[in-house]
């Protein structure tokens, strides 16, 4: 019964978790070094820098990992609910 | 056993007091730190001010030229929270109610929409072809279209729950499809569009990476990017820092704490049939 809920949860919950960018650019700005850079501030900083094709190129990589994740996670949630 | 139920309700709630204050202490210390002066407020220390200096609020209004950016961040999210409702509230009803092939074909890209995150560079490009960039009018209609997939999906799930038969009966009293969209549908549509409404208000009113990206010029700026510039301006004056940051909250706390029912019921409501 629950598992559409949980789902939607999970679902949005992990996208966001992979697209954090504000709270990481404010606190840290991917330091010290690069050790808490995730892939949305780094698309800012070279964005920044002018190196836009790189820019692109992590996001698209972010655009690839989260498909593939949210069409897995997504049928498997499918399955579960047909087997209950 | 009477006396040992007792001792556990006791310690739940000790626990549950004891979680409020680790919740409210940073708040607490912000809101009482933007009343102090220069120095006592650098200690960051958690107690109440000696003197209360409301001027810190006046100066960080006027330095941080707050007024502005207010109206900024009120034009962005009041608008742009009306356009998305106006786009998905009909979206979302002919998408659920015309289940035929093209529906099937388009709903999926946009309740992958959800998920996807967004290109900035190609975004960028795209709106300086098309002459949004730095603009009051570009931010709206880039909100407005960011906030399509979500708003649209939460609605659809809505719309599954009112049933045919009120499109038929308005149909065959001769209401065409506009009208009975908007004077049959829409007013049942109220809840869900309360928790579209609010979550986008505040979803746009807290977002920092959009306007970071598109906005070069500091008159078009909203609140959260002067606060980010005016703590980088002012990082020695805490004082006057906690006082922008106060202001800065104020606003979209006393909306949620007005919508928060809505939010709730609304979310369940039409998440969940999605």
């Amino acid at each position: 019964m629950l598992i559409p809920a949980i789902t939607v949860n999970v679902v949005f919950g992990l996208t966001y978790g992979l697209r954090v960018f504000d709270i990481i650019y404010v606190l840290t700005n991917g330091g010290p070094g690069r050790f808490t850079e995730v892939l949305n501030t780094s698309v800012f900083n070279e964005f920044a820098l002018g190196n836009y094709a790189l820019g692109t190129a992590l996001s698209s990589i972010l655009f690839v990992v989260l498909a593939v994740l949210a069409y897995f996670i997504l049928r498997a949630m499918g399955r579960r609910k047909v087997e209950a | 056993m009477k006396k040992s139920r007792f001792w556990g309700t006791a310690a739940t709630q000790v626990l549950m007091v004891v979680l409020c204050v680790i919740i409210s202490v940073p708040f607490l210390v912000v809101l009482f730190n933007s009343l102090k002066a220069k120095g006592p407020a650098s200690l960051m220390e958690l107690s109440l001010p000696s003197v209360l200096q409301w001027d810190n609020y006046a100066v960080a209004i006027e330095r941080g030229r707050l007024l502005t950016s207010f109206f900024n961040s009120m034009v962005y999210a009041v608008l742009g929270t009306l356009g998305t409702v106006l786009v998905t509230a009909p979206a979302a009803f002919v998408l659920s109610r015309r289940a035929g092939k093209t529906t099937a074909f388009f709903y999926p890209f946009i309740a992958l929409g959800i998920m996807l995150p967004t290109n900035f560079v190609a975004l960028i490009a795209v709106m300086q072809f098309l002459h949004l960039m730095n603009s009051q009018f570009g931010m709206v209609v880039l909100f407005v279209a960011s906030n399509i997939a979500f708003s649209t999906f939460i609605i659809f799930g809505f719309v599954g729950s009112i049933p045919r038969a009120m499109d038929e009966s308005a149909a065959i009293d001769g209401a065409k499809p506009v009208r009975l969209f908007f004077t049959v549908i829409l007013p049942l549509l109220q809840p869900v569009i309360a928790t579209v409404a609010l979550l986008t208000f505040i979803g746009i009113w807290n977002d920092f990476m959009t306007p970071l990206y598109v906005l070069n010029s500091s008159a078009a700026w909203p609140l959260t990017l002067s606060i980010y510039s005016f703590f980088g301006r002012f990082s020695q004056d805490w004082h006057l820092v906690f006082a922008d940051v106060v202001l800065t909250v104020f606003p979209v706390f006393v909306v949620f704490l007005a919508g928060q029912k809505a939010i709730v019921s609304g979310m369940v409501s039409g998440a969940v049939k999605g």
